[in-house]
């Protein structure tokens, strides 16, 4: 990283009316094992610069990956070119007073950092786990893989803006797939993802649960298919954290409001005017921007366009506050976001995106929650997931499902579904699962944006029943 | 110029690769493989400029295996020899470093002597300082959503044993969109090597007179089973889903593809369904990771029925199976799908009363071992009666196993392929096609 970003940027010539450049470094650590032996170890050093500039009331970008002064000066220049180009045709004028003046810092917390461990230690540790899980000749593959990243971020401005931020994070997978003549199935942990060190690939922890997933997929080769019909729901946070992030993490953002992911990723059944009025759930329903929460995946002090980032209601008590946009797209709706602007890397600008996106635990065990349902369906773990371009049509699969009769979990169920529409799921939720049963997920790679943008997004949530949902099973 | 900066690119990499695999030990071999662009990035919603970018990028990957240990640093280069030779002793540091800690790898592959290549497409692009105009002048008064890329795209691998390839090429899409006042929508992608005004408008004439359909009110559909014509771009969006796992030999040996049951005879695709890797459309590098040129084409599946997965070196070593070149995700790069019978001027006459699809969005499986995938309809999709179109629909949620889509419910095909170009840019563009005809369906299932 440069010893001295905004002396660098004090050096470039430029008539910009602003200029900002950022700098990131991410290494990032991939490693694969499967059945005992090591399948892949990389890393990958990137490193590079974002040059963002505004001219005529347009932005524009140049990223390059040669970090010298003379590439950085370049950049500026093409940057300054392309904004003039562009600016007879904006579709907003922005002025410097659209990139605040802030200055901070931001550490991950890393109780054990992650050099602490080398490629052996790592893969070792995977491939045990693989050993863990074969707990039958029926389980055919057994996979662990670990993501382990370290980022480093400086964004300065010519309005004196400095800001560095340093990112330690940590995702891991191990699945477990059982055969059984024709029938196969496959059990996983789901993607755990946190900001920290070491302490989350904890060797107990990976050998607990390699277990638990090699036993499960077991379960599942003799479960019975999941029923078809209308039942009471009740999700875990290893599904419901993606339920949250398709069916109100992506219609809240503002850019989507605006038409901006029209040709990508689509737009919202949200409209800009709904925003103080709109009754998007039950009244149990507590939906916060959190970008504050310790070990939570994207958690951050700043954004990409430099806003200091807080906690903010997006929805309360069921109602729709607040929409997921930064501070472009705030200016173009004239409404209030949050700071959300981040970019996957130095090679992209910053678009809206999620940031951690949680619930607020409510104030049922998870066991008063199993004990209030005549007739359900408990399921954990997504392993499916289709919505469509308004965010209204959805269905999601998930790999293990429990019955409830009669207040009591039962038979294991295989090859579980649900769908439904938005507003009217979220208008069916019964119970909201207290702080026990609250559980930090989340997902590295979240995709949108033209240029496409994978980013890390976390989502924290409770257990929580919905009632009447349409559930189905696999093909006969 | 622009040949300049390839050469100087091309020469850089040889002269990095020389010096790397000069340094090498005796029990140490080396594959290096590199992806660079010079793109530019114009974002445009309502007819505006949005978000425009210049993206300067390479990156390296260094696969270095020292005995019988094996591990890969990728990093960014700048294209200046002197401070990537920097990054590049770092990356190899660190692989030697990792290898003296990291377990046996049982399957490696080792690279080989082989045939070298050198491949280049050129192009003429639209200059930067008119293109906002260009591109948006012809499509007012429209509301036009959409993603312009240009630019020069680089792929290139080495390998120790003095084997080198290389790929360029220069192209640009517009991928766009345009809408009603009721925000129903049309989508049309313009992609080429040379930009002309004269193909793009007839491209906005073409999307502006289906706009046109939409603006009737739609036609809400009640769950059921239709006829349906999928049109190109549709048909596209389910046979990447297909291809994304189920022509891959490991993931059907890992218990992971649609197509087991196709793979050991218990179902059948249809007979009209022929399907082939096909490097003639000349999209994408033939070379793959580990250096292998791939054949000009392999024939996937025939008539309905498996002919070859596709296998790379490593899953070769582990299943003692021939590689047929693939890359390392084995997902095919270069689609080509028979086309059929199916006349352009006959698609409504042939599908009388049902559902024209002209895009698909968001399909995941819903039952992986049974192949049967969820999705939904997207942009410009008809309701016709009796061979005419009627209305659009409001979109509609799929269920349905490809078995039905390739296999029972496939009555034709288009007897005219259709190139839908990968326009995919997480991290980087991406290169290729599928080569798709469109598909006429009975009995296709609608669920919500
Ligand atoms: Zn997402």
């Amino acid at each position: 990283m440069s010893r001295n970003l905004t002396e660098r940027l004090k050096k470039l010539h430029h008539q910009a009316d602003w200029v900002g450049v950022r700098e990131v470094k991410e290494t990032l650590r991939n490693c694969i094992a499967r059945n005992g032996k090591i399948e892949q170890n990389t890393m990958t050093i990137d490193h590079g610069l974002m040059v963002e500039v505004l001219v005529d009331g347009q932005f524009a970008y140049c990223g390059t990956s040669d970090t010298s002064t003379q590439a950085l000066q370049t950049a500026c220049d093409r940057a300054v070119l392309l904004a003039r180009h562009m600016s007879s045709r904006k579709i907003f004028p922005f002025t410097p007073d659209h990139r605040p003046l802030a200055v901070g810092e931001y550490h991950a917390p890393a109780e054990i950092l992650l050099n602490k461990a080398t490629a052996g230690d790592v893969a070792g540790l995977l491939i045990d786990a693989t050993q863990k899980m074969k707990l039958s000749d029926k389980i055919v593959n057994c996979m662990a893989h670990a993501l382990l990243s370290e980022k480093e971020s400086t964004l300065v401005s010519s309005t004196g803006s400095h800001i560095h931020q340093v990112f330690s994070s940590v995702a891991s997978i191990m699945s477990a797939t059982a055969q059984d003549g024709s029938e196969i199935q496959t059990r996983s942990t789901g993607v755990p993802c946190h900001q920290g060190g070491l302490e989350f690939l904890d060797r107990a922890v990976i050998e607990r649960e390699a277990e638990r997933v090699g036993r499960e997929s077991l379960e599942l080769l003799t479960a019975e298919q999941c029923p078809t019909g209308v039942y009471d729901l009740v999700l875990a946070p290893d599904q419901l954290y993606l339920q949250v992030h398709e069916s109100i993490g992506h219609p809240l953002e503002l850019d989507r409001i605006l038409g901006d992911e029209r040709n990508y990723a689509g737009w919202s059944f949200v409209q800009a005017s709904d925003f103080g009025k709109l009754q998007y759930g039950s009244p149990l329903l507590n939906v916060v921007f959190d970008p504050t929460l310790m070990s939570e995946y994207a958690s951050y002090a700043f954004d990409d366009t430099g806003l200091p980032a807080t906690r903010q209601y997006l929805i309360k008590d069921g109602i729709l506050l607040r929409g997921i946009g930064g501070i472009d797209s705030q200016k173009r709706l004239a409404l209030p976001g949050v700071a959300c602007s981040r970019a996957s890397s130095w090679n992209r600008p910053p678009i809206d995106r999620m940031a951690n996106i949680n619930i607020e635990p409510g104030d049922t065990s998870f066991n008063e929650m199993i004990s209030g349902v005549e007739r359900g369906i408990y399921m954990t773990t997504n392993t499916s997931w289709s919505i469509d371009d308004y965010r209204n049509k959805f269905q999601f699969g998930c790999e293990y499902a429990r019955l409830i009769e009669n207040g009591k979990l039962t038979k294991v169920l295989r090859n579980p579904n649900y769908r439904g529409t938005t507003k009217t799921f979220w208008h069916n939720l019964k119970k909201v699962g207290d702080a026990s049963t609250f559980e930090i997920w989340g997902s590295p790679g979240c995709g949108k944006g033209e240029p496409n943008q994978g980013i890390t997004v976390g989502h924290a949530v409770p257990a929580c029943l919905f009632g009447d949902i349409e559930v189905f099973g696999g093909s006969l | 110029m622009n040949h300049d900066v390839r050469q100087q690119q091309k020469e850089e990499l040889k002269a990095l690769g020389k010096a790397l695999f000069h340094d090498l030990k005796a029990h140490e071999s080396m594959t290096l493989t590199y992806s660079g662009e010079k793109s530019l990035f114009i974002r445009i919603n309502q007819t505006k400029v949005c978000q425009a970018s210049h993206i300067d990028q390479g990156f390296v990957s260094m696969d270095f295996i020292s005995h019988n240990c094996h591990t890969e640093t990728t990093f960014s280069i700048t294209g200046q020899l002197t401070e990537d030779l920097k990054r590049a002793w770092e990356a190899l540091g660190n692989c030697r470093n990792e290898c003296k800690t990291l377990p046996e790898d049982p399957y490696i592959v080792l690279p080989e002597e082989g045939e070298s290549s050198d491949e280049n497409h050129y192009g003429k692009l639209a200059p930067e300082d008119k293109l906002a105009d260009i591109l948006l002048k012809p499509a007012e008064p429209c509301d036009l959503a959409g993603l312009y890329a240009a630019g020069i795209l680089m792929r290139a691998s080495m390998n120790s044993k003095g084997q080198f390839h290389w790929f360029s090429t220069e192209n640009f899409y517009f991928d766009y969109s345009l809408y009603t006042s009721s925000q129903k929508a049309i989508k049309a992608t313009y992609a080429g090597s040379e930009w002309d005004d004269e193909k793009y408008t007839a491209s906005l004439q073409e999307a502006k007179r289906r706009l046109e359909i939409l603006e009737q009110h739609p036609r809400k559909l009640t769950p059921g089973k239709y006829r349906v014509y999928l049109a190109p771009p549709a048909a596209a969006e389910f046979l990447n889903l297909l291809t994304w796992s189920g022509l891959s030999e490991q993931s059907l040996r890992q218990g992971q593809s649609p197509l087991k049951k196709l793979s050991e005879g218990e179902m059948k695709l249809s007979p009209l369904f022929s399907l082939d890797e096909d490097f003639h459309l000349g999209l994408i590098p033939r070379f793959n990771e580990f250096g292998e040129i791939s054949p000009l084409k392999i024939s996937l599946i025939k008539e309905g029925e498996l002919a070859s997965l596709l296998v790379n070196k490593r899953t070769a070593q582990e299943y003692s199976l021939t590689s047929n070149a693939a890359n390392i995700s084995e997902t095919p790069r270069s689609v080509k799908v028979q086309p059929g019978n199916l006349k352009e001027s006959s698609i409504l006459s042939r599908l009388g009363t049902g559902v024209y699809i002209s895009n698909l969005h968001y399909l995941n499986w819903s039952d992986l071992q049974n192949g049967r995938a969820t999705g939904m309809t997207r942009y410009g999709c008809f309701w016709v009666e009796e061979g005419k179109i009627v209305s659009p629909i409001q979109d509609m949620r799929f269920d349905e196993t490809l078995y039905n889509v390739f296999g029972d419910c496939l009555e034709d095909l288009g007897e005219k392929a259709e190139l839908i170009p990968h326009i995919f840019s997480y991290g980087e563009q991406s290169l290729g096609g599928t080569s798709v005809p469109g598909m006429l369906l009975n009995n296709f299932t609608f669920t919500l």
